[in-house]
């Protein structure tokens, strides 16, 4: 193997709340597209990631190959060694002592110099969603689909892949009428999600033109979902769970979305029939998710937080 | 030695040129539940060559009787997305030894090096030589040569440079893959692994 080159990302907030993570890998792919950073490791720091969780941090560095990377990492620090210590494979005793010392060592040098580095702040940053058919092709929530003049090649994927959609250059995501809801996957099948997903739609109902395939990602995350009262909350919304797994992320098993049919989808990839020969994703953070799975149409999450 | 290795390839060619091909076109999810290989081609870019009745779409490239070769020739950033194998097996599957583009999508390259097609980058001016000349005439050869790292257009007297590690390149010239490789170096990896906790 070829050793990789390495990128630096960096996103500085202001916000005083979590930012979904699905927000930040539309954001910084509808930046970076989805071969931006092809052949890089991918490091990434700064207070939006280090406020995450561990499961939240593996999400994201699992996203980086979505840009193109071979690999994602975020630097260890006091939550990483707490999450693993007492786990069962990791070192016990006098072996912790030494691992510990090892990977106090792992992070990037102040001066370190990276062959690419980018840099944002929360201001830029609104709800996400995608309007074609790679990640790449994502907007903030409230703009238009962009319209773009160009040269050949590109121009016959940019016009398939609205044809495919079956959305113009120039019209609004806002409003758009949405037919399915998933929430799962193994980027955002975790109980986090589904506690953001229940904070929108708590003492609110489901739209009855939609559809929703709430899928936690493992068995763990739904017993927390019924322990921490989240299954109530959606019940009494007209939600329902269904057994964990991958579900409707690629459309291997019978969960599959029709042809022509447009689903607001928590999952990492939008291709071309990826959810189903001929199926419609528009991918979105649990947040959004939550706001279409009321409305029926893609909705700013903000008008119900 | 697990696939054909390949050294010299003459052929037509097919073009694609569209850009960010995912693999997802390339195989749908569904077809990926075999465990052998082999008959991955049959279902190669299943959803833009059928039609939902399994009827073949007559406006798809492979169903055109014109174009036909072992050098499939795609748009930027190929092979994109989901990490499958089973994409390159679909494409050696099919007859393609030789995928030519501007760029490739990481793992899907690497991929390609370890099965046995041969990912040629080349410059976007170069990639728009080939789909012109192709285009033209879908008789038109061209020509990998990989020992020379070179590929030309047949009878245009066109062709360019392009690159391979070394490493890769000992590979496909031998038909070996990366655990061929490891296996020949086993000694050093148990070196290594002694002097590590975990």
């Amino acid at each position: 193997m070829d050793s990789g080159k390495q990128s630096y990302f960096q996103i500085i907030i202001n916000f005083n709340f979590l930012i979904p993570i699905k927000l930040i890998y539309i954001f910084i792919i509808s930046k970076i597209s989805t071969s931006g950073a092809t052949g890089y490791f991918v490091e990434y720091s700064g207070s939006a990631f280090s406020n995450l969780s561990m499961e939240g941090r593996m999400t994201v560095c699992n996203l980086s190959i979505e840009m193109g990377a071979r690999g994602g990492m975020i630097a260890p620090d006091k939550k990483t060694f707490q999450y693993i210590k007492g786990r069962k494979f990791s070192p016990k005793k006098n072996d912790w002592d030494k691992a510990m010392k090892f990977w106090e060592t792992l992070y990037s040098d102040e001066d370190a110099k990276f062959d690419k580095e980018f840099s944002y702040s929360s201001n830029e940053i609104e709800p996400m969603i995608t309007y074609g058919t790679n990640p790449g092709m994502g907007l903030s929530i409230s703009k238009r689909i962009p319209s773009k003049n160009l040269k050949t090649t590109e121009n016959i994927s940019y016009k398939k892949s609205l044809d495919y959609m079956g959305y113009k250059e120039g019209e609004l995501m806002l409003g758009k009428k949405i037919d399915y809801v998933f929430l799962g996957s193994c980027t955002n099948g975790r109980i986090e999600d589904f506690r953001a997903f229940s904070s929108i739609v708590k003492g609110r109902k489901k739209s009855s033109r939609v559809i929703a395939w709430l899928v936690p990602g493992s068995h763990k995350v739904m017993n927390a979902i019924k322990e921490e009262g989240i299954l109530d909350i959606l019940e009494n919304s007209g939600f329902e769970l269904r057994e964990p797994g991958c579900s409707a992320c690629l459309a291997m098993n019978d969960d599959k979305i029709p042809k022509g049919k447009y689903v607001v989808s928590t999952s990492n990839r939008n291709f071309e029939g990826r959810q189903g020969p001929g199926a419609r994703t528009i991918l979105a953070s649990p947040l959004v998710a939550a706001a279409a799975a009321l409305t029926g149409e893609i909705t700013d999450p903000r008008t119900y937080l | 030695m697990t696939y054909e290795p390949f050294k010299i390839l003459k052929s037509t060619a097919v073009p694609l040129p569209m850009e960010n091909v995912d693999t997802d076109q390339i195989i749908p999810a569904r077809f990926l539940k075999a465990t052998e290989r082999m008959g991955f081609g049959e279902n190669l870019f299943r959803d833009w060559r059928y039609n939902q009745d399994g009827s073949l779409k007559n406006d798809f490239i492979l169903n055109n009787v014109n174009f036909s070769g072992k050098i499939l020739i795609g748009g930027k950033n190929f092979g994109s997305g989901s990490s499958r194998e089973h994409a390159v097996w679909a494409i050696y599957d099919y007859g393609f030894r030789c995928v030519v583009s501007s760029f490739f999508a990481d793992i899907f390259k690497n991929n390609c090096l370890n099965i046995g097609v041969l990912p040629v980058q080349v410059s976007e001016k170069f990639l728009s030589q080939i789909f012109e000349e192709v285009y033209r005439d879908p008789k038109t050869i061209l020509k990998i040569n990989l020992l020379e790292e070179l590929i030309s257009i047949e009878g245009v007297k066109k062709f360019e440079r392009f690159s391979i590690t070394p490493y890769k390149k000992n590979n496909m010239t031998n038909g070996y893959d990366d655990i061929d490789y490891l296996v020949n170096i086993k000694e050093q990896i148990e070196n290594f692994s002694s002097k590590r906790i975990f």
